[in-house]
């Protein structure tokens, strides 16, 4: 026992001597904030060493080959890489936010996601480096508007996502269909579809925002644009006839079972499923819809968009966000980072993987033949997603409201009467 | 008959509990159009088994396991001895306030992991300690301390005294007794506290996600999120990551499973 305890004790003291070794590059890639070396004047980067820390999503795979061909452009520079996935980026963000450990440069969504950043002063102002690096000939103008926050502009336009209807043509062939063209069109095509067989609508409830795409065009018809803007800026009572009826139509479309089974607890990613296959007719889903159809193995000439019959198309943003607390060399490198991998040089390169960019003049190929329509359907007109358009806690209330109303808990007048007290404690909160 | 009863309802029992790995299986062997064109429980059309391949060259699986593994093989045994000391000092070393002190660390016990993400993370980052695997080792340690007191305290308090005063009359002073006497006697809660540890350090996602932000450094539970995209999950290869993933547990259960009863019913007798 004492020889098995003394081999036990050497490996241990072993292996931990091996792991203090191998922690290579430990404590500079979370809160990075400084670089090696004098002082610097602005876009002068390039001739210290300084490194930038970058998070970003997983599976935006794209960048490990854009940022590889950055250092090589630029061998002062280093780049350090954190991937994570979408809830484990935003909770890492809040924890670093907290702790004031943010890294160089994050992956963020717009509105009142990326705002919080903004608003609490730990983003860099990039108005004056937008304005001298002519941002507005280089980024989609509504993309530069959804990064910016109270006049500043705090972030660098990375994807620019329209959201709207997809259909399965092979269901629309069946059942005699083409492209709605008016709302009673529409409601009258989802019975059709019911009474054929199929599920109308792919939309899973579990995390709120997926049927939060069919809530904000019902309102978006209900209420028109004017009031649908009053009521995403809190400018607006949601007490409203028109948010009245947007629920009224989420209980009937329950009733109707135009929904797949159980959706209030189903995931999106499951309820899609039934829409690749062509069991589902129709889905409101993003530019990136695409690219998934093709990783399903599916055909991406089986489905076609159209626009929901109300004028605007549902939008929204993601950026790169650059910490405010870098010292002057390291903001150039990040600027110069932020600005190369979001380049019309870089997007075209990787148009593939690279998701909906929010630069200008981009090539798209046939892989992702429903990006463009997309973003000219929103070209004529966009309102900001619902989730990233209204505070987070009103967000959380709309989510309770449309599964309360659908399981019949809530009535569509309470439903609304709701909506308008968390509105109302919210600006009460914030403005005292 | 009863006997025969108590083996129906555990047969039951075993389905039920091996039902969900099942159809992971099934999902990890089909094609994505399989998967998705056909109900969840139903065989694959064609059995898939080069997703395993996939699953482990593109998910990087090797590299996030040996990272695990490091952390693992490191934390589990420095943290039961660490533990161990503790807990023989409030079982054998009579002081005054032991009890107190006992509770105090299991205190820690009720501490919940999220409140604590902010105050650690200015720690690790202040002491240089963030991204590295003696940061977050130190941390898993301190949260695994509690339990492992409880478990291995006792245990220890079932050991009876006399063979401390015999091996004392031997002339074995008290870190003799804790190497000679104690640890060896204590291989049963040792054994159950390895394999509870291995499991809880394995498994462990909150922590490693925030406190490791170097992709090579990362841990089998974070790296098996790459399969997981903002607008698409990639089931199969994710559900064969999962099951490869799991491999080291079962096998570190089944080298230690034949102490497992022995050792936690030490722990609920104290």
């Amino acid at each position: 026992m004492k020889k098995w305890m003394s081999v036990w004790l050497s490996i241990l003291i072993a292996t931990a001597i091996v792991a203090g070794c191998s922690s290579g590059n430990g404590g500079s890639s979370n809160g990075n904030v400084s670089s090696n070396g004098g002082q610097q004047g602005a876009g002068e980067a390039a001739a210290e060493n300084v490194t930038v820390s970058l998070w970003i999503l997983n599976d935006h795979a794209w960048i490990d080959g854009a940022v590889e061909d950055f250092k090589q452009e630029n061998p002062n520079i280093n780049v350090e890489v954190s991937k994570y996935g979408v809830d484990p980026l935003k909770e890492a963000l809040k924890v670093a936010a907290n702790s004031k450990t943010l890294p160089n440069m994050w992956f963020t969504w717009g509105g009142s996601l990326g705002s919080f950043y903004a608003e609490n002063g730990l983003t860099a102002d990039l108005t004056q480096i937008a304005a001298d690096h002519n941002w507005s000939e280089i980024y989609n103008q509504a993309a530069i508007d959804m990064s910016t926050y109270d006049g500043k502009v705090s972030g660098i336009p990375y994807h620019l996502n329209a959201v709207d209807m997809w259909y399965s043509k092979q269901v629309y062939e069946e059942l005699n269909l083409s492209a709605p063209a008016t709302f009673e069109e529409f409601e009258a095509q989802l019975q059709t579809i019911k009474d054929g067989g199929f599920i109308p609508l792919a939309l899973g409830g579990k995390n709120g925002w997926h049927i939060m795409r069919l809530t904000e065009q019902l309102l978006e018809h209900f209420a028109g644009p004017e009031l649908h803007d009053q009521l995403n800026s809190l400018s607006a009572s949601w007490n409203d006839p028109a948010v009245v009826q947007t629920f009224e139509k989420i209980k009937e479309y329950t009733d109707k079972e135009y929904f797949p089974k159980g959706h209030v607890a189903l995931d999106q990613a499951e309820a899609i499923n039934t829409f690749y296959p062509g069991q589902a007719a129709l889905t409101i889903e993003g530019t990136w819809l695409d690219r998934s159809i093709n990783t399903g193995g599916f055909s991406t000439d089986d489905y076609n968009v159209f626009k929901f019959p109300t004028e605007r198309v549902s939008v929204f943003a993601e950026m790169f966000q650059i910490n405010g607390a870098l010292d002057q060399a390291a903001m150039d490198a990040t600027v110069k980072l932020g600005e190369y991998i979001t380049s019309l040089e870089v997007v075209n390169k990787y148009i593939d993987t690279y998701g909906t960019p929010a630069t200008l003049n981009v090539t798209f190929t046939d892989n992702t033949p429903h990006v463009k329509p997309l973003l000219d359907m929103a070209t004529n007109g966009g309102f900001l997603i619902t989730d990233q358009a209204l505070p987070q806690e009103v967000v959380q209330k709309l989510f309770e409201a449309q599964d309360k109303v659908a399981l019949g808990e809530w009535t569509p007048q309470q439903a609304a009467e709701e909506m308008d007290k968390a509105v109302n404690d919210y600006k009460s909160k914030n403005n005292g | 008959m009863i006997g025969m009863l108590r083996y129906a309802l555990l047969t039951i029992l075993a389905v039920v509990f091996l039902i969900p790995i099942v159809f992971i299986a099934f999902t990890s062997l089909k094609s994505n159009a399989d998967l998705l064109t056909n109900p969840f429980y139903a065989l694959p059309e064609k059995f898939e088994w080069g997703n395993y391949a996939k699953a482990w060259e593109q998910g990087r699986l090797s590299m996030y396991m040996k990272n695990t593994a490091l952390i693992a093989f490191i934390k589990v045994p420095l943290g039961i001895l660490i533990e161990a000391f503790a807990a023989y000092a409030l079982t054998r070393m009579v002081f005054k306030g032991s009890n107190l002190m006992f509770a105090f660390f299991l205190v820690g016990m009720m501490v919940p992991m999220q409140a604590t993400l902010v105050p650690l993370n200015i720690f690790l980052n202040n002491t240089g300690l963030v991204n590295t695997y003696p940061g977050i080792i130190l941390v898993y340690i301190g949260f695994g301390v509690p339990f492992g007191i409880l478990i291995l305290r006792g245990f220890f308090r079932t050991i009876p005294k006399e063979i401390d005063e015999a091996a004392l009359i031997d002339g074995c002073g008290d870190v003799g007794k804790f190497f000679r006497i104690i640890l060896p006697l204590s291989m049963p809660a040792i054994a159950t506290l390895f394999i509870f540890d291995f499991m809880a350090t394995w498994n462990e996602f909150l922590l490693a996600q925030i406190f490791i932000t170097s992709d090579s450094m990362r841990t089998i539970t974070t790296g098996l999120l790459a399969f997981r995209g903002e607008h698409s999950t990639n089931y199969t290869l994710l559900n064969a990551g999962v099951l490869i993933s799991v491999v080291p547990i079962l096998l570190v259960y089944l080298a230690f499973q034949k102490y497992f009863v022995s050792g936690l019913a030490g722990s609920v007798k104290g």
